[in-house]
């Protein structure tokens, strides 16, 4: 029975297998379907980032599945995945990773069937996947981060480190070269081991609260996420502590605009999440279609000089925001 | 002839409920291969396992709230072994498998010496759960590569996961219909008193049911570290309530004595479309539908039995 079964099955294959060929060929067919993933849903980051995947796919004429889970949880992104890809529902994933790990299987079944797969904002495991885009390098990220708020702080004090989870990939790594950038530049500053908020608005303001009240020599605190750096922001406005303890890190214009204003935060670091959704499904439908380079630097659809290498294509350098500029972005 | 329509109420509900779904689901092209259902399947494999070796269990008016901490420590043991420890996939995974059954021993002999089923498990499932966080912290554990290829290997086409179910199903199913034992579990839930007088070696049974279970749940922990190459001691952190919601739903009663285990599997397979449908719909709103979902079978179960007396 089973011998049969497969015997038919191989049949099968071999009639579909030219067909497949055909439509796998860099032709440019505007069929491809790219399915575009974000940590979560519903935070103004994200949102960026769908926009600008929504210009490119726009541009190029092909549908966009986007749907993404209702918090940063890699076994809900898992669930989403499976549908999309045991459906056969697209051909092109871009998806931002909330494990560098436990999604690399999904994402190995995904290449299996015939799917790009392109990691923005947060990587998986190289292996596991065709590309990384890249928002800015680690240590670009982390120096700026760093500098601006150790000029704040006089170069001394205590800085807590607010982050999403210990083990997120982007935030892990930016902790490590704050801490080493400190330890090597900034001697009288101490930097506090983290404090996770999971990304939780609320969660974030109390653990900021915790960290004011119990640390006397608190003088910083950076947030490594969008909404970590809002919340830290808050806790300082909430206690009253503006121009004492200074607050910075990654974060979006919108998230930090009211606290921009009213100098509880003097400057954070971004880079165009619009851009990075925009360049990230170019990215994969350039791959799909063959006519992406190894390394070098590439040209898509509006960007630019954009570089290219071992895996990564890396957006840029990233922005610092101020009160001068902030107004000027509408994510 | 009504009387037997009412008992069987929540069966049809849930039959009712299945077909509703799969009829949802296989509007869009994915759910009419048959691939779509085998990757379906690795991601809900371990609420169904645990919820057919929760069957007997339940039969015998007992209950098993630590399964899913025994599944997630268990798994944290593997995961400890083949990484730290440096231990061969084989002896690594049996581990587990011991771990496990060593786990459900506790329970059953806990349960076997009078503490009520419903303590004695809460309590298990806190103690598996700190030992699981103690031995790995709240970091994913990285595995080493090699856990997955066996997790890949589908004989005769079809995923381990459906195997290991399929399998499980016909021991349950035949152990519980078709031997002394399975008639014997109901006996001591329908009423343990006279079960006892009647010669049924009551404590050597629960002792055994109990063990079954954790056997199982350290069947579930091996299969997470196949699957996944992390592991985490948090994880899974409502599959007891996923897997006991498809005992209910199958129409085996909470307090014993009655049930099927093609009931259970009607509950299974009607429970895992329900969450392969609300994939996209956020935990907190999934959690929520199956509590309705829950309280609605135990109402119609208790007015059907009410009519039916």
């Amino acid at each position: 029975m089973s011998l049969r079964l497969s015997r038919r099955r191989f049949l099968a294959l071999a009639a579909v297998a030219p067909l497949v060929g055909c439509s796998g060929t860099p032709t440019g067919s505007g069929k491809l379907r790219v399915g575009f993933m974000p940590k979560l849903t519903g935070i103004p980051y994200f949102n960026a980032c769908k926009k600008g995947a929504e210009e490119a796919a726009g541009e190029l004429g092909l549908p966009l599945v986007y749907n993404g889970p209702t918090k940063a949880d890699s076994g809900e992104q898992i669930k989403l995945l499976t549908g999309w890809i045991a459906g056969g529902e697209i051909d092109v994933l871009c998806l931002a990773c909330n494990d560098p790990d436990t999604l690399v299987p999904t994402l190995k079944d995904a290449r299996a069937a015939g799917i790009t797969v392109v990691t923005y904002d947060a990587d998986s495991q190289p292996a596991a996947r065709d590309w990384f885009v890249n928002m800015a390098t680690y240590d670009g990220v982390a120096n700026l981060m760093l500098d601006e708020l150790a000029k704040q702080m006089g170069q001394e004090g205590e800085l807590a480190i607010l982050t999403s989870s210990v083990q997120a990939p982007n935030q892990s790594e930016w902790a490590k070269r704050i801490k080493a950038r400190a330890k090597e530049r900034y001697p009288k500053l101490t930097i506090l081991p983290e404090t996770e908020h999971g990304e939780d608005r609320d969660l974030g303001i109390r653990k900021a609260n915790e960290l004011i009240a119990d640390r006397p020599m608190l003088k910083g605190i950076v947030g490594l996420t969008s909404v970590a750096v809002p919340a830290a922001a808050e806790a300082v406005r909430q206690k009253g502590k503006k121009g004492q303890i200074h607050v910075g890190g990654v974060s979006t214009p919108r998230d930090m605009r009211d606290y921009v204003k009213d100098d509880t935060v003097a400057s954070f670091v971004l880079w165009n999440p619009i851009d990075l959704g925009y360049l990230t499904v170019h990215v994969g439908v350039l791959t799909r279609q063959g006519k992406m380079p190894k390394d070098g630097t590439l040209t898509a659809g509006r960007l630019k000089g954009i570089n290219v290498g071992g895996g990564e294509v890396l957006l840029g350098e990233p922005v610092l925001f101020t009160k001068e500029n902030v107004d000027k972005f509408d994510f | 002839m009504t009387r037997s329509l009412l008992r069987a109420l929540p069966t049809l509900l849930s039959l009712a409920l299945f077909v509703g779904l799969l009829i949802f689901l296989l509007q869009q092209p994915g759910p009419w291969r048959l691939a779509y259902w085998f990757s379906q399947a690795n991601l809900y494999f371990a609420p169904a396992l645990l919820a057919l070796a929760l069957t007997p269990v339940v039969l015998t008016g007992g209950i098993d709230l630590s399964v899913g901490s025994v599944t997630v420590f268990a798994s944290v043991v593997v995961g400890l072994l083949l990484a730290k420890l440096g231990w061969p996939l084989g002896p690594a995974l049996l581990a587990g498998l011991v771990v496990g059954a060593l786990a459900g021993l506790v329970n059953g002999l806990l349960v076997a010496a009078g503490v009520l089923p419903l303590v004695a498990t809460l309590a298990t499932r806190e103690l598996f759960r700190g030992l699981a966080l103690s031995l790995c912290g709240e970091t994913a554990l990285a595995l080493p590569e090699a856990a997955g290829d066996l997790w890949r290997w589908r004989p005769f086409g079809v995923p381990l996961s459906v195997w290991a179910v399929l399998l499980t199903l016909g021991v349950v199913w035949f152990v519980v219909h078709h031997t002394w034992m399975g008639r014997m579990l109901f006996a001591l839930g329908d009423n343990a008193t006279a079960a006892k007088y009647a010669g049924v070696p009551s404590k050597r049974l629960l002792v055994g049911v109990y063990t079954a279970v954790g056997l199982v749940a350290g069947l579930c922990g091996v299969g997470l570290v196949l699957q996944y190459p992390a592991v985490r001691a948090d994880a899974e952190k409502t599959l007891e309530m996923t897997a006991i919601a498809c005992v209910v739903l199958g129409g085996v009663r909470i307090t014993g004595g009655a049930g099927h285990v093609l009931g259970t599997a009607l509950g299974i397979a009607t429970i895992t479309l329900l969450l392969v449908a609300l994939a996209n719909v956020s935990p907190s709103v999934r959690d929520l539908l199956l509590g309705v979902l829950l309280l609605g079978v135990a109402l119609t179960g208790e007015a059907a039995r009410r009519r039916a007396r």
